[in-house]
C-alpha cells in the first residue's frame, strides 16, 4: 500500500485496519509521548473532503498547519468515485505534533486519511465519519477544491455536519451552488472562504465612511467599478452584492459586455447608478480583487487599488489618501476564522442572495463593447 | 455623527472602531511609553482597529522633534510591538505621531499643547476627541489635570467632542492621598471621564476569570464556603527591583503590587455574577468584595499579615544582590519586598474561608496565579488510602495561562492505592493565537468609552482603607525591623509559619 502524500510532522502515516482506527490511534498516541509530556486536544473534528490526491496533498498542508490554532481530530477523505481498481476503502492514522508555545509540552491532534473508490466505496464513508467524530466536539466539513453540488454534499451533511466549508474563488456559478447547499439543511452554517478573504477589503472601504468623512458620502455616490482578475469574478459579485445590499439599490438591469460584466442600479433616492466589473490582467490578492473605485455625483473618488496582499491604497479626500495595512489571510488562517465564527453570517447570506439575483437580472438588449 | 451610524460598517467584524481621537500621552520620554502605549497603539492601527483620523502626541520635558521622537518610537515598536513595523504602515502611523517639549505644572505649555492639538485636529479631521494618558510620576498627577482643564483642554459639555483621561497607577499612596487626589479630580472631570488604570485587568487571562466561572455551569455550583477550603492568589516576580529602586523603596510590594493588581483579581474571584458586563454592574460587584473585607483586628496584625525583605540569592542562575544594596534604597529601609497577608470576606459565600495573598520580588519564579483549595469529601470511603492532597483548581494567570484541576485517582493494579493527578488546560496548546496586549484593550476602550476594566473611585477607596491600616501598624512598629528571605525562594518562614497555624500551606508553584 502507498502512503499518502505530505506524510505528517511528528509522526508517520501508519496504515489500518479499518476496524481498528481508534485503536491504532490509542496505540500511536502512546508512542508518540515517549518520556515528554503531551497534550492531546480537539476543539472540532475537521472532515476534508478532496476530489483527488492533489487537492488532498494540498488540504494535508493547510490542515496540519491549522491545528496549531484550532485543535482537531482530521479526517481527510480523498473520494475517487468513478475508480474501477484497488481496495474500496482504505485508512492511515498519523499524529501531528509541534512543540507548543513557550517550547516544552508537545502538542498533538490526530488524523485519519480515509481513501474510497468506486461508487460502492464512497456509499461507506457517511457511516465510517460518524464512527470517527470525537463526541461532544462541533464537526466541520472542509470541502477542498471546487464547491460540491447539492446531491455530492448531501451524503455527507447527513454525517453530523454543523459547518460547511468553501471556497468560491474562481467560480461566479459557485455562488448559485451555496444558495442550493445553503437551504439543504437546517442549521447547518455554510462559510465561504472567499467571503471571508474580502473581509479586510469591505472593512477598508467602510471605514472611509467613518468620521471626518462621514457615511453621507456614501448616498451621493453614481459609479462603483470593481476590477479583478480571472479568479475574482465571485469576489466582485459578493463585494458589488454587498455594497447594494447595504445602501438599499435596487438592481435594475444586467448589461453583458464583451469582457465583465455592468448593472443599472437605482439608489435608495431612485437616482441611476452605474455598476461594472471590469477584468484585468491580474491582480496581486488571491480573491482576484485589484480595485474597488467608486464616484459622486460631485466627482469625488473614493475606493482603494490593492498593492499587495498586504496593503491598499485608499482614494479618498485627505487624510483617507493612504496606504493601509488589509492583509489577505492565507487558507490556513481563513480556516481558523471559518471555525471561529459564531453560527450563520447573516451578512453573507444577504450577500449571496443578492449576489445571485446580480446574475438573475433582466439582460439589456443592448451590449456593451467591452473596455 | 458616528461609526455606528455607517451603513456599511454594519455586521463586520471590526465593530470595535473607535471615532477619530488623539490621545496625548505625558510622560512620553519614560519606559511606559516606549514599551507599552506606543507599541500597543502601533499594533491597534495594524490590526485596524484605529480610525484613519488618529494621533498621538508625546508631552514630556524632553527637547524632542517630532521627526527624532518618530524614528525613536520606530525602534521601541519593532522591539515591543505584536505586530512589527512595516514601511507602509509605519509611514501612516509616523505621520500621526507628534511631540510637544513643556513642563507639567507650566500653563504656557498647556496652551501651545492647546493650539497644537487644535492644529492636529485641522491637519487630520479629528473633530476634538482627546485622550490625555497621565503616565508621569505620581506627583504629576494632580497639576497635569489641573491645568488641562485651566487651559481649555476638557470638555465637559456633553454630547460635544470627548476627553478622557487615563491615570496610571499609583493612584495615592494612601487612604487620604487617594481620597485627595480623587477629590482634585472631581473638580476638573465627571467621574465617567476618567480612567483609573489597572493594567491587570487588561490581561487576558483575568478577564478569563469571569469567563471560567459565569460561562461555565459546573464551576459556580462549588465556588462559596460549602466547597472550599481556602483561597490562594499569589503575584511572585523573579526578578529583584532592577533599578527602580527610587521608587520601590517608598511605595513597597503592598503598594505596588497588592492594593491594585492582586485585589483586582481577588475581587474579580470572589464577586456575585454581576448583572451584565457593562461598567457599573461590574464595578458595583468587585467593590461589594472590597467593602466585605474584614478589618485586621487592632493588636492582631502578626496574625494575618508577614512581610519580608529579600538576601542575597540566586534566581535563574543570576546573583541577585541583597535589597539593601540595590541601587536608589536607603540604608536600612524597612520597605517589604515581600507580603503576605489572611483575609476573609465577610458575606454569605464566603464566611469563614480564608483569602491568602502573597506578592514578592525575587523570587523562585514568575507566576501569578489563583488557587481554590477544596475541602476534603464528606466521608472518607478509602480510608487510610483516601487522598491526602486535597482537591485544588487553579487558575494560572501568567506565564503559561490556564486551568489545572487536581484531584485523586485509582493507580492501576489490583490494589486500591489512590494517588492525586493534575489535568490541566492550558491556553497555549489549545489556541495558537497571541492573545492582545493589556494594554492594547485598555487603550482601545477608553477610546470607546468602556469604564468597565478600570477601577472606580470607590474601588480605590475600599481597597486603601484596608491597605493603610497594614501600612500604619508598620510604621508604629517600625523598630521590630523586617523578616527576611532568600531570594529565589517562596518568601520568609514567617509566611509557611501563619498557614499552618491553620493547618494550610502554601501551594508549590
Amino acid at each position: 500500500m502507498t502512503q499518502p502524500e505530505g506524510t505528517p510532522r511528528g509522526g508517520a502515516a501508519v496504515a489500518v485496519d479499518i476496524a481498528r482506527i481508534e485503536k491504532e490511534l490509542a496505540a500511536l498516541w502512546r508512542t508518540q509521548s515517549g518520556d515528554r509530556a503531551l497534550t492531546r486536544a480537539c476543539s472540532w473534528n475537521l472532515i476534508v473532503h478532496c476530489q483527488d490526491d492533489d487537492v488532498a496533498a494540498a488540504a494535508k498542508r493547510v490542515a496540519d498547519g491549522l491545528v496549531r490554532s484550532v485543535p482537531t481530530r482530521t479526517i481527510l477523505v480523498t473520494a475517487h468515485a468513478y475508480a474501477t481498481r484497488g481496495p474500496e476503502l482504505e485508512a492511515w492514522v498519523s499524529a501531528n505534533c509541534h512543540v507548543g508555545p513557550g517550547g516544552g509540552k508537545l502538542l498533538c491532534t490526530e488524523e485519519i486519511h480515509l481513501q474510497s473508490r468506486g461508487k460502492s466505496g464512497v456509499e461507506h464513508v457517511p457511516s465510517l465519519l460518524r464512527a470517527l467524530l470525537v463526541p461532544d466536539v462541533p464537526t466541520a466539513l472542509w470541502w477542498a477544491g471546487e464547491p460540491p453540488d447539492g446531491a455530492a454534499a448531501g451524503r455527507l451533511l447527513l454525517s453530523g455536519v454543523d459547518r460547511l466549508i468553501v471556497d468560491t474563488v474562481g467560480s461566479a456559478a459557485a455562488l448559485s451552488k451555496m444558495a442550493h447547499i445553503g437551504g439543504l439543511l437546517d442549521g447547518l452554517v455554510v462559510t465561504d472562504l472567499n467571503w471571508l478573504r474580502t473581509a479586510s477589503l469591505r472593512s477598508v472601504l467602510a471605514s472611509l465612511f467613518d468620521p471626518p468623512l462621514g457615511h453621507r458620502a456614501l448616498f451621493q455616490l453614481r459609479r462603483v467599478v470593481v476590477q479583478v482578475d480571472e479568479r475574482g469574478m465571485a469576489a466582485a459579485r459578493l463585494l458589488v452584492a454587498w455594497l447594494t445590499s447595504r445602501l438599499k439599490w435596487t438592481i435594475q438591469q444586467r448589461i453583458p459586455r464583451a469582457a465583465g460584466v455592468s448593472w443599472r442600479a437605482l439608489s435608495r433616492d431612485e437616482s441611476p447608478v452605474t455598476i461594472d466589473v471590469e477584468p484585468v490582467a491580474a491582480a496581486p490578492r488571491d480573491s482576484g480583487v485589484h480595485a474597488l473605485l467608486l464616484e459622486a455625483d460631485d466627482g469625488a473618488r473614493y475606493g482603494f487599488v490593492a498593492r499587495d496582499r498586504g496593503v491598499v491604497t485608499t482614494l479618498g479626500p485627505p487624510p483617507l489618501s493612504r496606504e493601509v495595512g488589509a492583509a489577505e489571510a492565507p487558507v490556513e488562517q481563513l480556516l481558523v476564522a471559518a471555525l471561529g465564527s459564531r453560527g450563520r453570517d447573516r451578512l453573507y447570506g444577504v450577500a449571496l442572495h443578492r449576489a445571485i439575483e446580480l446574475d438573475q437580472s433582466p439582460a439589456s438588449d443592448r451590449p456593451v463593447a467591452g473596455q | 455623527m458616528n461609526a455606528s451610524a455607517n451603513p456599511l460598517r454594519q455586521g463586520l467584524a471590526e465593530d470595535r472602531t473607535p471615532e477619530p481621537t488623539t490621545v496625548v500621552i505625558f510622560g512620553a520620554s519614560g519606559d511606559l511609553t516606549k514599551r507599552k502605549l506606543v507599541p500597543a497603539l502601533y499594533t491597534l492601527m495594524a490590526e485596524r482597529l484605529l480610525p484613519p483620523s488618529f494621533a498621538v502626541v508625546g508631552f514630556a520635558r524632553k527637547q524632542v522633534g517630532d521627526g527624532a521622537f518618530r524614528a525613536e518610537m520606530k525602534d521601541w515598536c519593532a522591539k515591543f510591538a505584536r505586530h512589527k513595523p512595516t514601511e507602509e504602515l509605519w509611514s501612516q502611523f509616523e505621520k500621526g505621531l507628534y511631540f510637544h517639549t513643556g513642563e507639567y505644572d507650566d500653563p504656557a505649555s498647556y496652551k501651545a499643547l492647546k493650539e497644537r492639538l487644535d492644529a492636529i485636529d485641522r491637519e487630520r479631521g479629528i473633530q476634538g476627541n482627546r485622550v490625555f494618558y497621565v503616565s508621569t510620576p505620581p506627583a504629576t498627577f494632580p497639576v497635569a489635570v489641573k491645568q488641562l482643564d485651566e487651559n481649555g483642554l476638557i470638555n465637559k459639555a456633553a454630547g460635544g467632542p470627548f476627553t478622557r483621561v487615563i491615570i496610571e497607577k499609583p493612584f495615592g499612596t494612601d487612604l487620604a492621598s487617594a481620597r485627595e487626589l480623587n477629590a482634585h479630580c472631581l473638580t476638573h472631570l465627571r467621574e465617567d471621564q476618567i480612567y483609573r488604570i489597572d493594567h491587570y485587568l487588561g490581561k487576558e487571562t483575568v478577564q478569563n476569570l469571569m469567563v471560567f466561572r459565569f460561562a461555565n455551569a459546573f464551576f459556580e455550583p462549588l465556588w462559596n464556603n460549602r466547597f472550599i477550603d481556602h483561597v490562594q492568589i499569589t503575584g511572585a516576580e523573579a526578578i529583584g527591583i532592577e533599578g527602580r529602586g527610587g521608587y520601590f523603596d517608598h511605595a513597597g510590594i503592598l503598594r505596588d503590587m497588592v492594593q491594585n493588581h492582586l485585589f483586582q483579581v481577588m475581587a474579580l474571584t470572589a464577586m456575585e455574577p454581576p448583572v451584565s458586563l457593562s461598567a457599573t454592574d461590574l464595578r458595583d460587584e468587585k467593590v461589594k468584595v472590597l467593602k466585605a473585607l474584614r478589618p485586621i483586628p487592632d493588636g492582631r496584625f502578626d496574625e494575618f499579615i508577614v512581610r519580608g525583605q529579600y538576601r542575597q540569592g540566586s534566581v535563574g542562575g543570576k546573583r541577585v544582590p541583597d535589597y539593601h544594596e540595590e541601587a536608589g534604597v536607603t540604608a536600612g529601609s524597612t520597605t517589604e519586598t515581600y507580603v503576605a497577608l489572611k483575609m476573609f470576606i465577610d458575606n454569605w459565600r464566603w464566611a469563614g474561608v480564608p483569602f491568602y495573598l502573597r506578592s514578592g520580588k525575587a523570587m523562585a519564579k514568575k507566576v501569578t496565579e489563583v488557587a481554590l483549595v477544596f475541602k476534603d469529601a464528606p466521608h472518607r470511603l478509602f480510608g487510610e488510602k483516601s487522598i491526602s492532597e486535597p482537591n485544588v483548581l487553579a487558575i494560572r494567570i501568567q506565564p503559561d495561562e490556564g486551568i489545572s484541576v487536581r484531584f485523586g485517582s485509582k493507580v492501576p493494579g489490583n490494589t486500591l492505592d489512590i494517588h492525586p493527578v493534575n489535568m490541566e488546560f492550558r491556553y497555549g496548546t489549545s489556541f495558537g493565537t497571541e492573545p492582545p496586549e493589556a494594554y492594547e484593550r485598555l487603550q482601545l476602550d477608553c477610546m470607546l468609552g468602556d469604564q468597565a476594566l478600570y477601577t472606580r473611585a470607590d474601588e480605590v477607596d475600599a481597597s486603601w482603607r484596608f491597605i493603610s491600616r497594614i501600612h500604619d501598624e508598620w510604621a508604629r512598629s517600625a523598630a521590630r525591623g523586617v523578616p527576611t528571605y532568600e531570594a529565589g525562594t517562596w518568601g520568609p518562614d514567617e509566611s509557611d509559619a501563619m498557614l499552618r497555624r491553620s493547618g494550610q500551606a502554601w501551594r508549590r508553584l
